[in-house]
């Protein structure tokens, strides 16, 4: 399934795992299934990407004091170079990971954000950077 | 708990348990008190355990394949090591294993990355991984022990 993000000037597809339901799409995309959710969002850029990473992860460290940074990357991202940060992190739900890929496209901050629940993690990572691979900018 | 699933954890000279059973994780390390966790807590308490987190990404260095006692020889003492297993060893970190019935995940932890110590008869060989790749192999011995 295919789903669309528009904002103005900016036009994005990605393509979902077969498995969730989408929830939104619009201005944003939310798409779930039990354990798992991809959220895509895009907002005006005030920093380039490696930066609104950093900031990112500190603000999930202050709000999540127990998690854990596993992996910081470059990544690209609808065709432009990006970041890949994955945390676990305990809350109400139980052990969840969070992978967040991010790149600056036309002046937006585009965020894809894969959550599960941590014992799922290997089995769904696959699919989520399949999902993440597939962002693209639509004419 | 004394027939549940087992994982022995080293992490350097340290070793530690934890039985799985139950929905539950007890963590057994010396001359501590055991800790008993939700079992969904496992792969997040391996990774902290050996102190899993971001390192520079070695993807892109060639695998090597080394004879077992010359590696272990080099992990003694990095400063004596020589040839391709010197430039591994010299940043050498620790060097941890996590080992169930079923699977095993040992890594040279480096400053320049990564390295998944496979064996291979009396060789081992040495392919660099990132930390996703490592947490993936962790969740994935944890979710097998916990089934």
């Amino acid at each position: 399934m295919t789903a669309r993000l528009v904002r103005p000037g900016l036009a994005l597809a990605i393509d979902l795992p077969a498995a969730m339901e989408l929830e939104a799409s619009g201005e944003a995309v939310a798409a779930a299934r039990p354990g798992a959710r991809l959220d895509l969002t895009a907002a005006p850029a005030v920093a380039d990407a490696p930066v609104s990473t950093s900031r990112a992860v500190a603000a999930h460290l202050a709000r999540l004091p127990a998690a854990r940074v596993i992996d910081v990357a470059s990544a690209p991202l609808a065709g432009v170079g990006g970041t890949r940060v994955l945390l676990h992190h305990v809350g109400a739900s139980g052990a969840t990971c969070l992978e967040e890929w991010r790149g600056v496209v036309a002046g937006l901050l585009v965020t894809l954000s894969a959550q599960c629940a941590a014992p799922a993690y290997d089995a769904l990572a696959d699919e989520h950077a399949a999902a993440a691979a597939s962002l693209r900018v639509e004419p | 708990m004394s027939g549940a699933p087992a994982l022995r954890i080293e992490v350097g000279d340290a070793v530690a348990e934890a039985r799985v059973a139950d929905g539950v994780v007890v963590l057994r390390t010396p001359g501590e008190d055991d800790t008993t966790l939700p079992a969904d807590l496992l792969p997040g308490t391996l990774a902290e355990l050996v102190d899993l987190g971001p390192r520079p990404h070695a993807e892109g260095a060639a695998p090597l394949r080394v004879r077992a006692g010359d590696l272990a020889l080099a992990i003694a003492d990095p400063p004596a090591a020589r040839g391709p297993l010197a430039a591994v060893v010299g940043t050498l970190r620790t060097r941890w294993r996590v080992e169930s019935a079923r699977r095993v995940v040992e890594v040279l932890d480096t400053a320049e990355g990564l390295w998944l110590l496979m064996p291979s008869g009396p060789e081992v060989d040495l392919v660099p991984v990132t930390p996703t790749r490592v947490f993936r192999l962790l969740v994935a011995l944890g979710t097998s022990t916990a089934h």
